[in-house]
């Protein structure tokens, strides 16, 4: 079964992502902040990252490229949102392998997950 | 018409004390951020919330919150890029946005439109932009591209493969897409030719069609299938032949999301479909469901209905009193039938009970406890908005916000400070004019102080104001018949200024829609009484005004002194206690018909309990007596009783509307016993004695 780790400070957002993956028989982790995303990928090693992108402690950019820096074959999807362009931009060079826009779908996410399994 | 809201009913809570939380923050850092100038750590914060607003009402599709914070988050960002100044119209637009998305917030709840207008906000939060010269547009970042141009080493085998694409762009961050195309050319070889330039890319400008011819020796299905994991393209053609699985994957989402996508065909990418997945479920439900939804890092924590931790609450005040029912038990069994076997285990066994059953009382009140900061951080805000009404400027000031009460006890307490704190902002603190001719800083404050001391909660409310002139609420006190001429003169400046916990007194010249309508303090000290707490005020003309306000930790059990009082027990809540004095008969005199005793050389009134609650005199001569020294205000008082049984925490019971208020007697308690003890309102108590 997959590992994902979902990264975001609004419990709303995870709670919602846990759903939707454990519903599609995920294992799913969760993170609060950047900080404890980059130990929990280090303990865990889930084979999916969804990351947001702005967090308290440490943000999203930041922990991926600590993440990349730990394991750069790390698969981090960034959770973004409308006006952060150049922070998607930023987030792809520095290793993410892809990126999903707030709101986002049910099918979008797993489309992001399953494209990046394959 | 009914709102729809994509959110689920175990969803909801967690959404709107999330929001709560990020309007509180709102409100708070945003006033801060007003006197401490924009200090970027503010800045960053306040951001943040609005962001996470944005991201959580975009997911339940609530559209008008969803375009207001997005506006707001606008100006923070501006802000932040420090293309925006902080000005006081700025802090009063953000403000006001904030409320108008406590008003959304609603919405949510009762499904209901809310009769809030969006649009006029929107434009003010936009037109803030066009008040700074400098645009707020940010040009994107030119960092120095990593190593990108081709490498003249050339590759064994390696031959020109043309590659083509389209992106949406409409979608959000087009240039992003076309850096991740880029990359994966990059890994497959050289690329000779590419439009646009990874110049233009990196600008992060829109790019809809994209182009390159990649030296490699991979083969096409290999980078193919390598360019079929970007999502957000719609068209890949490989040497002028369609990559067939990028179409049905390329996703138009990120762009406000139109109409619902067709089916997915994902039978092109490998990878397990999402039937497989749909059979695996019923086989990690049950199992897995738990530790999954808990996850390992993540905080575990559980969101529960209050009414069941006041259930909780009300099961572990039955098992005190049973707890100390056996304990009374173990007493009378130890004396009648001496120490055996079976006494010793029983003993140890109520002595067990008795240790879990505090750590079970501990463990559930712990449970009950929010910081207090809960509600103070509310009051910024509420000074703010008041202080500009009656032009003044007025700091808030609050320490102890981490300190925690029992979440009822904060509720009760919500409205006394309220009103505290209008009467500073009202009466206590100066207009700016009279500030600076009396020689004290233009801008008033007013502190807020939260404290633990010895198993109670103490609160201040402090003001650098004017401070209360005792002689004018002696001459109102007198004036409104609450108290006569010679009673006014007999009182001192310190004993006079109890006098604004009279009902029906208020200084104030004027009525003013802050502190309300000749609404005394009384209010205030009856409030506080209720929950068996004690208010104090101290004030010294020209600096100032402190009230002083202690409760117990928590409503619903009260650390109380047992007294007997002929056949009666009361129990006398131990935070209105001083102390406890033994009285020989000799030692009570008689000043103009009531009973006074001398403590540590100054006179101490004393009430008798048998008198107040007029029991028949009883025959027996008593050898001694005991005194408790009460307080309330400034006021100190003994009284009489005929014995102290000893401290018991005693679960409180309302008296019920069968019996009614009884005057001086607060609630009722079970004990031990199974007595019935009754709770003694020492506030009432000193109205009874006409103090």
């Amino acid at each position: 079964m997959a590992k994902v780790l979902i990264v975001d400070d609004a419990e709303f957002l995870r709670v919602r992502l846990t759903k939707m993956l454990s519903t599609d028989g995920y294992e799913v982790f969760q993170a609060d902040n950047g900080l404890k995303a980059v130990s929990t990928y280090k303990e865990i090693r889930p084979d999916v990252v969804l990351m947001d992108v702005t967090m308290p402690e440490m943000d999203g950019l930041t922990a991926l490229k600590e993440i990349v820096d730990f394991d750069p074959r790390a698969r981090v999807v960034m959770l973004t949102a409308l006006g952060q362009e150049s922070v998607v931009l930023e987030a792809v060079k520095s290793g993410a392998r892809d990126f999903v826009v707030k709101p986002f779908e049910h099918e979008r996410v797993m489309k992001a997950i399953t494209k990046l399994l394959a | 018409m009914n709102m729809v809201f994509d959110i689920s009913e175990d969803e909801l809570p967690i959404f709107l004390a999330e929001v709560d939380e990020h309007l509180q923050v709102l409100d708070d850092v945003l006033i801060r951020l007003e006197t401490e100038h924009g200090e970027p750590e503010l800045v960053q914060t306040v951001f943040r919330s609005a962001h996470t607003i944005k991201g959580m009402t975009g997911m339940i599709g609530h559209l008008r919150m969803t375009d207001l914070t997005h506006a707001l988050e606008s100006v923070l960002d501006g802000v932040r890029k420090n293309s925006i100044q902080i000005s006081t119209e700025l802090i009063n637009v953000c403000l006001a946005t904030v409320d108008a998305l406590r008003e959304l917030r609603e919405e949510v709840v009762t499904a209901q439109p809310s009769v809030i207008e969006t649009t006029d906000l929107i434009l003010a939060l936009k037109n803030l932009f066009a008040e700074t010269p400098e645009s707020g547009k940010t040009a994107a970042k030119n960092e120095t591209p990593p190593t990108t141009q081709p490498s003249p080493a050339a590759l064994a085998g390696a031959r020109g493969i043309r590659v083509q694409a389209k992106i949406d762009t409409h979608s959000m961050a087009s240039a992003a897409r076309a850096f991740q195309l880029l990359m994966v050319l990059q890994e497959a070889g050289d690329i000779r030719e590419m439009q646009p330039t990874q110049e233009q890319i990196e600008l992060a400008s829109s790019v809809g069609d994209f182009s390159a011819v990649v030296e490699s020796a991979w083969s096409l299905e290999q980078l193919g299938a390598a360019l079929a994991k970007i999502s957000g393209v719609d068209e890949i053609l490989i040497d002028g032949q369609l990559l067939t699985n990028t179409g049905s994957n390329s996703s138009r989402e990120e762009s406000a999301p139109v109409s619902p996508e067709p089916a997915e065909n994902l039978s092109a990418v490998a990878g397990p479909n999402p039937t497989e997945y749909g059979r695996r479920v019923t086989d990690v439900g049950g199992r897995r469901g738990g530790e999954a939804y808990g996850g390992r890092s993540s905080d575990l924590t559980v969101r529960t209905n209050v009414e069941r931790l006041d259930s909780l609450m009300n099961l572990v005040g039955e098992l005190i009193t049973d707890r100390n029912h056996l304990h009374q038990i173990r007493s009378r069994l130890a004396m009648e039938s001496g120490l055996n076997g079976n006494f010793e285990q029983f003993s140890e066994t109520v002595t067990h009970l008795g240790r879990i059953t505090d750590q079970l009382q501990e463990e559930v009140m712990r449970i009950r406890m929010l910081p207090i900061g809960n509600i103070l951080n509310k009051f910024p805000r509420m000074v703010r908005d008041m202080s500009q009404k009656v032009g003044k400027v007025i700091d808030v000031v609050i320490h102890g916000e981490d300190v925690e009460m029992d979440r009822s006890m904060i509720e009760e307490i919500n409205d006394p400070l309220i009103h505290l704190i209008r009467n500073s902002v009202d009466h206590g603190i100066e207009t700016p004019q009279v500030r600076l001719a009396a020689g004290k800083p233009e801008r008033g404050t007013i502190t807020l102080t939260a404290r633990h001391e010895q198993g109670r909660i103490i609160i201040t409310v402090e003001d650098d104001g004017g401070g209360i002139d005792g002689e004018k609420l002696r001459q109102s006190a007198v004036q409104k018949g609450l108290i006569t001429a010679e009673e006014a003169a007999s009182l001192t400046d310190e004993q006079s200024i109890d006098l604004m916990f009279l009902a029906g007194l208020s200084t104030a010249k004027k009525v003013t829609d802050i502190s309300g309508r000749g609404v005394g303090l009384d209010i205030v000290s009856t409030n506080i009484q209720r929950v068996n707490g004690s208010i104090q005020v101290e004030t010294r003309l020209g600096q100032g005004t402190r009230f002083q306000i202690m409760l117990p930790l928590t409503l619903a059990i009260v650390p109380s002194l047992l007294v007997r009082v002929q056949e009666s027990t009361f129990a006398i809540p131990l935070v209105m206690i001083s102390e406890t004095l033994r009285l020989e008969p000799a030692g009570i005199k008689q000043v103009s018909g009531n009973p006074v005793t001398v403590l540590r050389g100054s006179v101490l009134s004393l009430i008798s309990l048998a008198d107040i609650f007029r029991f028949s005199k009883a025959d027996e001569f008593k050898k001694h007596l005991f005194a408790v020294v009460v307080h309330s205000g400034k006021q100190r008082i003994g009284l009489i009783v005929d014995a102290l049984l000893g401290e018991e925490e005693v679960v409180v019971k309302p008296l019920g509307a069968f019996i009614g208020d009884i005057p001086g007697v607060s609630s009722a308690a079970i004990l031990g016993n199974g007595q019935v003890a009754l709770i003694v309102d020492i506030f009432g108590l000193f109205k009874l004695a006409g103090i």
